[in-house]
């Protein structure tokens, strides 16, 4: 149980309990090597080191890898990225699914909020995605700038090109002078995110272990393993944010009687996804000819069903219509977002 | 219009019922002049925070009938931070990030909002607020989430009678639009001007989050070219002190009947700086 960042392989961290975070973290800096893992305590938090130690994260094994992410952080404070459009993060519409989209967006905004903020460290508070065009590929390019760094909050803005918009805030975490922490410096060099990935072998939704329990309740449930764990050993921002995600489109899904693509996404993180295996539900407040809304909490079941997430979806169902939008299904995504995954857990060794 | 009420838990089909709720009324001075502008009224019934706010004529969208979402967002923040700032006694809150999805725009009204305390931590408070259509079986028509910051000022928290009943003096005379009612120019286009007036100051001498959240709706709006503004996610940056404030809003798709538009918004007095960033979804055609 590595209690690190959830940017590019580096960095010690405080893992004090943090009441705010989905992930504490430092901006990517390539080349660092691995270093010995922190304790964790007998029920799967983190215990605090004295001093922290330099930990490999993300882990050789895990989603963020995979996803392929490429960033480059610039000193003037900006940054720009890369994720490639894949079949196996593809949604029901086309383009790739708001969940990625929002773990991409998480990710590059947390490292820019970590260059910023330094030597103090950050999490995220909330991410908000809006997306006008289904991503085409073979690349989604991303550009973020630190629009606010203030003494307790820090705001990130992310452009998306023609395929949407995205801002994210982060709590800032004052540094401790038992755990000192990294000392980052933007290079301007774009790296892939953690490096070494490998493609996704199947969807994302079963890679991660989603399973859809009952769609139009939007009640999905999905484990926790070191595969999509943050620094903190708890389930990774995005990975939050892709599980309310797939609970709200299923709800929308089977309340307009067709499959749903996840247009915006709001996601509020109340408190770190710990233990598991995480359960949602979702309310659905409007549902009517090509679009819905709902709201999407998160529970965790192991943690006495406590609410760690609340969250916003809004989707589209039917074919679209053509002028632009989330139009054009697209032969290789299927109708994932309602169906029950094929319960392959784990497969990158997300062990719990 | 009654004090507001609350309904039965999460039954949504148990009518508001409860009585008016004793104590005695805070000056609406001290947090309520937006209130007034709105025409909504808030307080606490027992742990709960509660408003309720009528379509008016100027509230009103011309092409849904319903609530202006703008207005909606004003109400949400208000109900929102003052659960937040109740939670954060004796400190108190300033408004920090507002995420609202708008389900319904054909609004009978008056609308309920029930906000529920989400986080209380040393440093931010988060509160839920789910809106109903009491004119319309209760449905529901939209939800917010709101994120604010802790701070002990200078001067204390607002004084406040407990339990809190805020119930603003009725306009003198209707205010005939919502742009004129919230200082906002007319005109059209991707840059749209609020004169920061004093009546529309916070307890800080701030500009008003509320009003701010009105010129990003009228800024969305009029950068699509039509339409009513919906979702929306506002962060609030830097406090907007001197104005005029300036609304500059780019439309960056379309989503079939949905624009979506970027406003940042700059305190023109203040070097311009930037003092909030919003994404308004604008639907209805262009």
């Amino acid at each position: 149980m590595a209690a690190t960042t959830s940017s590019g392989g580096h960095t010690a961290m405080n893992t004090r309990t943090r009441p705010w975070s989905q992930a504490v973290r430092g901006p990517v800096r390539p080349g660092r090597r691995p270093g010995p893992s922190a304790g964790a305590g007998p029920d799967g938090i983190p215990s605090a080191p004295a001093v922290a130690a330099p930990l490999p994260y993300p882990p050789a094994e895990h989603v963020l890898r995979d996803l392929g992410l490429e960033v480059e952080t610039t000193p003037d404070g900006t940054a720009r990225a890369w994720m490639p459009v894949t079949p196996q993060t593809a949604a029901p519409w086309g383009g790739t699914t708001a969940g990625v989209i929002a773990t991409f967006v998480d990710a590059v905004s947390g490292n820019l909020a970590a260059v910023a903020a330094r030597p103090d460290r950050v999490a995220t508070a909330d991410l908000a995605l809006t997306l006008v065009h289904p991503a085409t590929g073979p690349q989604i390019e991303a550009t973020g700038a630190v629009v606010r760094r203030g003494r307790t909050t820090l705001v990130v803005e992310v452009q998306l090109g023609d395929v949407g918009w995205a801002s994210a805030t982060f709590a800032v975490l004052p540094q401790r002078a038992d755990a000192p922490g990294p000392s980052p410096r933007p290079d301007g060099r774009r790296a892939v995110f953690g490096g070494g990935g490998r493609p996704l072998p199947a969807w994302i939704g079963d890679v991660i272990g989603l399973e859809v329990v009952d769609a139009g309740a939007g009640v999905v449930t999905a484990p926790l393993g070191a595969y999509v764990a943050n620094s903190f050993g708890a389930l990774q921002g995005g990975m939050v944010a892709l599980v309310a995600e797939q609970a709200g489109a299923a709800a929308i899904g089977a309340a307009l009687g067709s499959p749903a693509s996840t247009v915006a996404l709001h996601t509020a993180y109340l408190a770190q996804c710990r233990v598991g295996p995480f359960r949602t539900t979702a309310t659905v407040l409007d549902a009517s000819g090509a679009s819905g809304s709902a709201t999407v909490r998160v529970f965790d079941t192991g943690a006495g069903d406590r609410l760690t997430t609340i969250a916003h979806v809004r989707a589209v169902g039917g074919d679209g219509d053509g002028d632009g939008g989330h139009g054009g299904i697209r032969g290789s995504s299927g109708i994932r977002g309602i169906r029950g995954s094929s319960g392959i857990r784990g497969i990158r060794g997300s062990g719990g | 219009m009654t004090v507001p009420g609350r309904s039965g838990g999460r039954d949504e089909n148990t009518p508001p019922d409860e009585p008016t709720p004793p104590g005695t009324p805070t000056p609406p001075d001290e947090l309520g002049r937006v209130d007034r502008l709105i025409g909504l009224e808030r307080g606490e019934i027992g742990d709960r925070v509660v408003g309720r706010i009528a379509v008016a004529d100027h509230t009103r969208a011309p092409a849904t009938g319903g609530l202006r979402s703008g207005v909606l967002l004003t109400a949400v923040d208000a109900v929102g931070g003052l659960a937040c700032g109740l939670a954060s006694l004796p400190a108190w809150i300033v408004s920090t990030n507002l995420m609202v999805v708008v389900a319904r725009l054909d609004h009978v009204g008056p609308l309920r909002l029930d906000a529920t305390l989400l986080r209380k931590g040393s440093a931010a408070a988060v509160a839920g607020v789910e809106v109903r259509d009491e004119g319309a079986g209760d449905r529901r028509v939209a939800h917010g989430l709101l994120t604010t910051a802790v701070l002990e000022p200078a001067a204390g928290p607002p004084p406040l009678n407990r339990p809190v009943r805020l119930v603003p003096q009725p306009l003198a005379a209707p205010p005939g639009s919502l742009e004129r009612a919230f200082g906002i120019d007319p005109g059209t286009g991707p840059v749209t001007t609020l004169q920061l007036r004093d009546d529309l100051r916070n307890r800080w001498g701030i500009l008003h989050g509320g009003a701010i959240a009105v010129l990003a709706d009228v800024a969305a709006e009029r950068a699509a070219g039509g339409g009513t503004a919906a979702d929306a996610v506002l962060h609030y940056l830097r406090p907007a002190r001197t104005g005029p404030v300036e609304a500059r809003a780019v439309a960056s798709g379309r989503r079939r009947d949905m624009t979506v538009v970027t406003v940042s918004i700059h305190d023109l007095g203040h070097d311009g700086r930037q003092v909030a960033l919003a994404s308004v979804s604008v639907r209805g055609p262009a």
